[in-house]
């Protein structure tokens, strides 16, 4: 329990620093106040839009006013317009968080189901040909990163074969399923491989090492199955580094496949949040980094919650702890 | 255990043999390895002689002589050509757009890209602007890393706490728009366009992504050491911190650092390529494997596959090298480590 | 303990096979080497023996002398690969060696089982306790998941666990280390096998509990009639709890009698050093134990003739050329492996001799002959090479 609060307390901790530095960083802007002023109003703006524009992003005020100010915005959803476009920030975001879950979902999906049972057959067939064959292909994978991925699968699968779109068109999962599917297919893909990659080798490590403990020459000598060997007995007690890094790229996700959303032109919030350091809109980059530091920092705390589950060992600590 | 050299084991209960280890079978799986390991190196020599002679090797071909900016075939391109031409193994591809007869029709190792550049003289050359950003921001981010691990752990108490916080805080913001944003604030806004940008931005950007994960690091293991008997003993000898620190905790940590830096290097090598395929990299007159995959990604689509691919290949090769270089001497420390 | 209610799992698979009349087990010049790098270890290098029916056997030996890998060989538990294992293992009549994995699966857990040392990491940690236990009954006797826990429980009740009901949804972790043994054994008891190892059962418990496992183990074998393999380093644990004891070293069988003959009347100089070893109760408290001087022999180059003769207080030229065989004792059931046993005469004037000249130098000589490697010092010797 003490644990848990010390954990709370941090993580308090780091989302008011985060959100703080985010909404202060409009005074350190390169240019200052004019080069806002200029992207809000246009050229030549008067002195009292000038003002106004200050006043209403509360650079007028102190550090800590503004803050609370901006917390205030942010908490209430009401994030303004963009500058130059005039946009609302928050329907931008409210478009592209589906966009970014769903590329998460899709490509955790695809690398757990894949990492599972390929490192669970790895590491009880160790140095087995198909070991190798597994270890060394993740090893490759781990060597690609997205910007080469993308490009090869695109060449592949839309322009010599047609089988999937490019640039990718978001369409809504229950407005029309194939399209959907045929639209974060291969960005999924490509996110998947360096995570497939990372999982099977964290994992595959981990039941090697379970597979060496005590308890299951125990549940050998009972005359268990090898599948039931490995999934009942070897598989939850090799779990806690997967789920580990399984949940920070959960969060990690949500915001860094800059790379695959901007080469398949879809705005999830990376997109929305870098194309805003391009173009300048800083209060977007603000809402942006906000969000995904928060869901960020929200998924590690709910790891902490789920290494209890995984190992009742570690419930109890806690509990006492 | 004991000093012995036959390895019985003195646990009198334990198996007389490891029952779940596979010793002939490693035995040649170890031999495999060193192959892989050695192609790894080998690779490895081989970027870093072209990173640093790539003026002047007689495998990339250049018509010059002295500094990189007059070199006609990687830097200028071909005037008259002026077309992606394909390497010349791939005889299977037509080149693209014949304007001029008799012309060569393919080029080289790695063909050339839409100027006529010859793509292998600059993939070569390209390896020294990706490994020096790579280098130099793991380096100055492992020297940072290492002396906030060590402090926050061997100290503890409130330079802990400061420190663990401060990490998790960098740790908090994404890390690609951590890096797009370094680089864009140094960037003045208005020189964007301008031909030149400068390495440094970069390498701070690469830096500050660094220090986080390498603390955390070095900080965990510190903690590990400083509970070792030996350094209590050093300790009660009346050793001083820093002798302790540097003398006793350092050396045994540089193992593990080594092999996780060589990850990390390879990590800040594809965010650097992730950078400048956002269009966000230097602006060099060489470029850096980044951007030349993005510059050919373009072509792709057209059917000039080599143009990205080729530069994205020596790269994949170089990441490969170093993430196996790594892997190779974690598992080794680790062997180290159970026999002791 | 009388009057019982019926026994869980049920004796019923060894009642069924009690009219056969043969010995339970029969092991006839089993091998079981291990390829290493370093060459072939010759864990166990043809031993054979039989077993009855509800007996109890002791296989006593230091680290290293193959009696774990003899046991998990009989089995058939061991890794097949880098494993070369010959010989014949008759179980129930039915040889039981080359049975492919599938009809030894069949087997272990319900026919054959075994406990092993350390009850902290024999049980899964991520598991209920009644649902380990409950996991054989349901595989070998079909149980549903309700009967299996109803039996789970009993089988703990049998075992003297205290409070069983809670047991069955409690985590390893929970229990103690003597709990956790006792839970092992109502595990391997499960399914009512007919032969059960105990690989070191006593070893990682405290000396209190240890009697209490030994105890607990003796009093189902009669009750259930099965038949104990018990695995030890300590001649003092087997002593009151089999009929027979078996000793190896380097891999082969050195001695073996009725426990009572083998007391009464020990042939090989090791297996009274192993006595000797043992720290007795009525010593006066900083007593140094009595070492075996030396270490195990090394399985890859095993020595020439006797294996034990390097460390051997009273080995001739002749234990060092020639390999004894074994040779059948006073008693018929008693067999054993040397060339000048305790009471010969030889054995008997080099006793005289030893004790004379320990009478001289009893403190210089008993130092502690292992030199130990510190934690530290390997410490530094990793950073050192790195």
């Amino acid at each position: 329990m003490r644990y848990l609060l010390r954990r709370l307390a941090q993580t308090i901790f780091v989302v008011v620093v985060v959100t703080f530095l985010t909404s202060v960083a409009l005074r350190f802007i390169p240019g200052g106040n004019e080069v806002i002023i200029a992207l809000k109003t246009g050229p030549g703006a008067n002195p009292e839009q000038a003002e106004a524009v200050i006043h209403e992003l509360g650079l007028d005020r102190s550090v800590i006013a503004q803050y609370v100010m901006w917390v205030g915005d942010f908490v209430s959803g009401d994030w303004g317009q963009t500058f130059q476009t005039n946009q609302s920030i928050a329907t931008e975001f409210k478009r592209a968080l589906p966009v970014s879950a769903y590329l998460m979902v899709y490509s955790q999906v695809i690398a757990l189901v894949l990492a599972v049972p390929v490192a669970l057959l790895s590491a009880y067939r160790q140095n087995s040909r198909f070991d190798r064959l597994a270890s060394t292909a993740t090893f490759g994978m781990l060597s690609l990163p997205n910007f080469i991925v993308a490009p090869i699968l695109v060449l592949l699968f839309s322009v010599q074969r047609h089988w999937f779109p490019f640039p990718s068109i978001y369409h809504g999962l229950w407005d029309s399923p194939l399209d959907h599917i045929k639209a974060f297919a291969l960005p999924s893909i490509t996110i998947a491989i360096p995570l497939y990659a990372g999982y099977m080798r964290v994992l595959r490590a981990d039941v090697i090492g379970t597979l060496q403990s005590d308890f299951i020459t125990t549940a050998r000598a009972k005359g268990v199955s090898t599948g039931a060997l490995l999934l009942k007995h070897a598989l939850r007690p090799s779990l806690f580094s997967l789920v580990t890094s399984a949940a920070v790229q959960i969060g990690a996700l949500m915001g860094g496949v800059v790379i695959v959303e901007s080469y398949f032109s879809m705005n999830g919030m990376g997109r929305v949040t870098v194309e805003g350091i391009f173009k300048k809109e800083y209060t977007t980059v603000q809402y942006g980094v906000a969000l995904i530091a928060l869901v960020y920092l929200a998924v590690n705390l709910l790891v902490d919650l789920t290494y209890a589950w995984i190992d009742p060992r570690v419930r109890r600590a806690r509990a006492m702890g | 255990m004991s000093s012995t050299d036959v390895p019985v084991i003195d646990d009198p209960d334990a198996p007389e043999v490891p029952l779940a280890a596979l010793p002939t079978k490693k035995v040649k799986v170890r031999r495999r390895g060193r192959v892989a390991k050695w192609l790894a190196i080998a690779w490895l020599v081989f970027m870093t002689v072209s990173a640093i002679g790539a003026n002047s090797l007689p495998y990339i071909p250049h018509e010059c002589s002295g500094s990189t900016s007059t070199c006609s075939t990687a830097i200028k391109g071909d005037i008259l050509t002026k077309r992606e031409l394909p390497p010349s193994w791939a005889f299977w591809v037509d080149p693209v757009n014949p304007v001029l007869p008799g012309k060569p029709t393919h080029h080289g190792l790695m063909g050339t890209d839409s100027n006529g550049r010859d793509i292998f003289a600059r993939a070569m050359l390209g390896a020294r602007n990706s490994l020096i950003i790579a280098g130099l921001a793991i380096t100055i981010g492992l020297a940072f890393g290492t002396l906030l691990g060590m402090v926050a752990g061997y100290f503890r108490g409130w330079a802990d706490t400061v420190i663990e916080n401060l990490t998790n805080v960098m740790l908090a913001f994404p890390p690609l728009l951590l890096t797009i944003f370094v680089v864009t604030f140094f960037n003045k806004p208005d020189t964007a366009e301008a031909a030149q940008r400068p390495l440094w931005p970069i390498i701070l950007a690469l830096v500050v992504l660094s220090i986080p994960p390498l603390t955390r690091l070095v900080r965990a293991n510190t903690i590990a050491y400083a509970q070792r008997d030996f350094v209590t003993a050093a300790r009660s000898l009346g050793a001083k911190r820093g002798r302790i620190l540097f003398r006793e905790i350092l050396p045994n940590i540089v193992p593990t650092l080594v092999s996780f830096a060589l990850t990390g290097m390879a990590l800040l090598i594809i965010a650097e390529g992730g950078l400048a395929f956002l269009g966000q990299s230097v602006e060099l007159p060489i470029p850096t494997w980044g951007k030349m995959i993005a510059e050919g990604k373009e072509k792709l689509r057209a059917g000039a596959w080599w143009i990205s691919l080729m530069p994205a290949a020596t790269m994949f090769l170089t990441l490969l090298s170093i993430n196996m270089l790594g892997d190779v001497l974690s598992q080794r420390f680790n062997t180290r480590e159970a026999i002791a | 303990m009388t009057g019982r209610p019926l026994l869980a799992g049920g004796p019923t698979q060894a009642a069924t096979r009690q009219l056969d009349g043969g010995p339970l087990l029969e092991v006839t010049d089993l091998v079981t080497h291990f390829r290493t790098p370093r060459g072939l270890v010759r864990s166990v290098d043809g031993v054979s023996f039989t077993l009855d029916r509800g007996k109890a056997l002791g296989i006593v030996g230091e680290s290293g002398s193959g009696k774990t890998v003899l046991s998990r060989s009989i089995m058939g538990l061991l890794p097949k690969l880098n494993t070369e294992r010959s010989g014949s293992v008759l179980f129930e009549g039915r040889e039981i060696v080359d049975l492919p994995l599938k009809e030894r699966r069949r087997i272990w857990g319900a026919e054959m089982s075994m406990i092993f040392q350390d009850p902290m990491t024999s049980l899964n940690p991520v598991m209920r306790i009644g649902k380990q236990i409950g996991e054989s009954l349901r595989l070998h006797l079909g149980l549903s998941r309700r009967a299996a826990r109803e039996t789970a429980l009993r089988l703990l009740q049998d075992v003297r666990i205290p409070e069983p009901h809670k047991r069955l949804d409690q985590y390893a972790f929970e229990l103690s280390g003597g709990m956790r043994q006792r839970v092992m054994i109502a595990l391997a008891m499960a399914c009512g096998p007919t032969l059960l190892f105990a690989d070191e059962p006593t070893t990682a418990l405290d000396v209190t509990v240890q009697a209490q496992i030994l105890e607990l183990i003796g009093l189902q074998r009669t009750e259930r009639n099965m038949s104990v393999i018990l695995v030890t380093h300590d001649l003092g644990v087997v002593a009151g709890h089999t009929d027979e004891i078996m000793v190896m070293y380097a891999g082969r069988l050195v001695e073996k009698a009725p426990t009572k003959v083998l007391f009464a009347n020990m042939k090989m100089p090791y297996t009274e050093a192993l006595l000797h070893s043992i720290p007795k109760i009525d010593d006066p408290s900083h007593t140094r134990l009595n070492v075996i001087p030396g270490r195990p022999p090394d399985l890859v180059n095993p020595p020439a003739g006797c294996s034990f003769s390097p460390r051997c207080s009273f080995a001739q030229d002749r234990c060092r050329q020639e390999a004894p065989p074994l040779i059948t004792a006073e008693h018929p059931e008693h067999v054993y492996a040397c060339w000048y046993p305790v009471g010969s005469p030889h054995h008997r004037a080099r006793s005289a001799e030893l004790a004379a000249a320990a009478e001289g130098l009893v403190a210089r000589w008993r130092e502690p002959a292992r030199p130990t490697c510190a934690p530290t010092a390997t410490r530094f010797c990793v950073s050192k090479t790195w």
